[in-house]
């Protein structure tokens, strides 16, 4: 089991060092909301205490690369279902929540490694966080990034194709950025939206990676929600809960079944020549008088 | 055959809603046998091979695999399979060599046992000096060849393989086949693979036919092409109308028109081409032809199609 869930993350470490593209992307989006959004909102936002909005900002920014790093590697596994090597897993001699449990592992260290990448901007900032709250900060991003991976990973398991990123990426990664405290205190937002607010794990990995990082600061208006335990408590229930679930629902092949069988969701172009049925006869009698050929089985 | 059959299924069935994609397959293949599951796109041969591989839950009917359920042991049965998909289940952003030790990891294996395994593979597909190379640079043939060489690694007793040899040209086809055919000769493994090539198919032990998720044919090749009886025997002349009632004569058959000249259909061409021999001797040349799998095919699943 744990020689499984090594592969596993052997590989997609390796596959991310190799894909530079990603590694880009997950430094510039959240720099420019710090240099735009930050800057714009600093102008906007009277602060009460010594924390500029930028600093409030930063742990946000963290748990949007974790969120985006999570979930992009959730999605990556509709893929790899479809047409690769999460059918190495399937079929070796594993229980199907091992294969869940590597994924989810992997993608939250992916996820760690980029928010880990970010951390000049600490001192960029100015902030000067001890070296047991720099630790304390990093396993608050390792637990948030577990919870969130294993969210990647239930929505993964009822995901038909990845044509549907579009919609996830609408519909679900930015509402779970914009209804967590990653922009705002979540207390600030209205009453009808907390029950939302309440169910986003980003609300709770933002809050806990706040915690480490304002010690000692006076915040005033721009602190955070909850408590640290609070925190820890919610996003390990979270964790729990959401990889028992991603189990179950990746054991039951049913939707796995039809998703290859049925109605292959193949991406334009990349589907394969289907061969006709070679029914002409090997001797190349081409006035042979036994009808053949016109049998064209139906797909 | 006496012992216990590597794989039996009985009237293993799948829906898919209300999709019936198997009906009903009953079958038994015996350890080290060369199975062929022969059958038109969409008559259930990847859907069986899916539920034999415990990959999909039956349904209905039962099917026991390498000695295990496969739905109650399917840990057990999966330790005992290879399984090699119509796609290809490679990491194109791997090396070669990447890819197999992802999967020896994932079968528990030492990492001498791994790296033995490994560098066996890669030299028996002929993959040795492509060993640190990204499998996207691969074509399509050492991808298939490197699929296989994973489906092996962790020495499976029975290898399904779906489609093996999908997509390839016909040199690589061979090595594929003269690879698992090697692979039956020396390990005793047990194949179960679907094609629609049917050439392919006469290699096999013995071949299942299934049409609309059941299996309409089994048997050797040769035994399946025998019931399909009639040989046929050309005559070969630009003139075709000198001879209809010679070769009438001589052989007692009706022969009918064909592009080369005549065309006879007899259950044993051995018996008819001696008597037209006298013919060669006016410009003629004789010819026989025993039914294909091909044949066979469209007999059983061809036909019935053009309506569906």
């Amino acid at each position: 089991m744990i020689g499984a869930i090594t592969a596993v993350i052997i590989r997609e470490l390796t596959r991310f060092q190799r894909q530079r593209g990603r590694l880009v992307a997950s430094f510039a989006r959240p720099l420019l909301w710090l240099v735009v959004i930050g800057a714009g909102f600093e102008k906007l936002v009277p602060t009460e205490g010594t924390v500029s909005y930028k600093q409030f900002l930063l742990p946000g920014l963290f748990g949007m690369v974790v969120l985006f790093s999570t979930m992009l590697t959730a999605l990556a596994t509709v893929h790899d279902r479809e047409f690769g090597p999460i059918r190495m897993l399937l079929v070796a001699p594993l229980p199907r929540y091992v294969a869940v449990i590597a994924k989810t592992v992997s993608s939250a260290i992916l996820g760690v490694i980029q928010a880990v990448l970010l951390f000049p901007l600490i001192w960029i900032l100015g902030l000067h966080p001890s070296f047991g709250a720099l630790l304390e900060l990093l396993g608050a991003i390792a637990l948030g990034s577990l919870a969130l991976g294993s969210f990647g990973m239930v929505i993964a398991s009822r995901l038909r194709s990845i044509e549907n990123f579009a919609g996830i990426m609408n519909f679900l990664m930015f509402p779970m950025f914009f209804l967590s405290s990653a922009l705002y205190p979540a207390s600030l937002l209205p009453g009808f939206l907390q029950p939302l607010v309440r169910a986003d794990p980003l609300t709770y990995a933002v809050d806990l990676m706040r915690h480490p990082l304002l010690r000692g600061l006076y915040p005033g208006n721009l602190g955070t929600d909850y408590t640290v335990s609070f925190d820890v408590m919610v996003l390990v229930l979270f964790a729990v809960v959401l990889i028992a679930l991603a189990s179950l629902l990746f054991g039951e092949e049913e939707h796995l079944g039809r998703i290859l069988l049925v109605e292959p969701p193949r991406a334009k172009g990349r589907r394969l020549p289907r061969p006709r049925l070679g029914l002409r006869r090997r001797d190349g009698a081409s006035g042979s008088p036994v009808p053949l050929g016109e049998a064209t089985p139906a797909d | 055959m006496s012992a216990a059959p590597a794989i039996a299924a009985a009237g293993l069935g799948r829906d898919y809603g209300r999709v019936r994609a198997v009906d009903a397959i009953d079958l038994q293949v015996q350890p080290g046998e060369f199975f062929g599951f022969l059958g038109p796109n969409g008559a259930g041969k990847t859907t069986t091979i899916r539920m034999l591989t415990t990959l999909l839950h039956p349904s209905r009917g039962e099917a026991r695999v390498a000695g295990g359920d496969v739905i109650d042991d399917s840990l057990a049965v999966r330790r005992r399979i290879g399984v090699v998909f119509q796609e290809t289940t490679l990491d194109l952003d791997l090396t070669a060599e990447e890819n197999l030790r992802f999967c020896t990891r994932l079968y528990g294996l030492s990492r001498r046992e791994s790296k033995e395994r490994i560098d066996e593979a890669l030299r028996l597909f002929g993959l040795t000096d492509r060993r640190h190379m990204r499998v996207r640079s691969f074509s399509g043939g050492m991808r298939r060849a490197l699929d296989l060489a994973r489906g092996i690694l962790h020495r499976p007793a029975i290898l399904f393989l779906d489609e093996p040899t999908l997509g390839l040209d016909p040199g690589q086809r061979r090595r594929i086949w003269a690879f698992l055919q090697q692979l039956v000769a020396e390990h005793e493994t047990t194949l179960f693979l679907t094609t629609h090539y049917l050439e392919e198919a006469d290699p096999c032990d013995r071949v299942a036919i299934v049409d609309h998720g059941r299996i309409v044919a089994l048997g050797e090749p040769d035994e399946l092409k025998r019931n399909l009886g009639r040989d046929r025997i050309d005559v070969r002349t630009d003139r075709a109308d000198d001879f209809v009632a010679q070769v009438r004569e001589l052989t007692g058959l009706e022969p009918q028109r064909a592009q080369h000249g005549l065309s006879l259909f007899a259950d044993d061409a051995g018996s008819v081409v001696p008597r037209l021999l006298p013919l060669t001797a006016q410009g003629v040349e004789i010819g026989a032809t025993h039914p294909t799998l091909e044949d066979v095919f469209v007999d059983l699943t061809g036909r019935g199609r053009e309506a569906a």
